[in-house]
């Protein structure tokens, strides 16, 4: 197995991993219905400390890689970002239309719409890498 | 304008290099073995520096590797 592909099946587990232990914490903020500025200041910090270690961590990652594998990636995080938005319009719509414009929905739905995307994105991105890995490793 | 208009003599330059290997040649230029086979298939065009690595690591000229094939 080759670098690129390791390197997919990991993003994706860890992704797997991350929306597992986000979707935990939600699930107890939904139970103390915790609200206001000090919940939102919490979630704010850790997500953002969160961001910047994955941000860190993709840099020291991306310079293993070289060009052509960078090309692959960059091919892959675009349809990943495809997927992301495509699946983010189809269920926000899928919701209006099933519950209507003047209905409601429990607000606990938005974050875990926003990590259900994040998820299937992280799944498109290594689903392209393997695909095209795949078909490289059968052309010879 | 599509890659197969690049064609190049890498395989022909390894050969003609004490039938130096891909792994060789990857290690040399600095990039992986699939990268060099995706080279030698036409299924990719390298940038220019890499062009001029792989160039320099035969000792010729780049246009003695790689090929444009202008469509007429």
């Amino acid at each position: 197995m080759v670098k690129l592909q390791t390197r997919a099946w990991i993003e994706l587990a860890v992704a797997v991993w991350l929306t597992v232990i986000s979707a935990g914490c939600f699930v107890l903020l939904v139970k103390l219905n915790s609200r206001g500025m000090d919940t939102l200041l919490i979630g704010g910090i850790t997500g953002l400390i969160g961001g910047l270690i994955i941000a860190v961590h993709q840099t020291r990652v991306e310079r293993q890689f070289d060009e052509r594998e960078k090309q692959i990636r960059h091919k892959a995080f675009t349809w990943s970002a495809m997927g992301f938005v495509v699946l983010f319009g189809v269920i926000s719509f899928a919701a209006f239309f099933t519950v209507g414009g003047k209905g409601t929905i429990p607000v606990y739905f938005l974050p875990a719409l926003f990590f259900g995307c994040l998820l299937f994105a992280q799944f498109v991105q290594s689903a392209v890498i393997l695909i095209q890995c795949a078909q490289e490793s059968n052309d010879g | 304008m599509g890659d197969q208009m690049l064609s190049n003599r890498i395989r022909r330059l390894r050969f003609d290099a004490g039938e130096m290997t891909q792994q060789e040649l990857a290690e040399k230029v600095g990039v992986t073995r699939q990268t060099i086979i995706a080279i030698e298939q036409g299924k990719y065009s390298p940038s220019l520096p890499l062009a001029f690595r792989i160039a320099h690591a035969f000792s010729c000229r780049i246009e003695e590797v790689f090929q444009y094939d202008r469509e007429l």
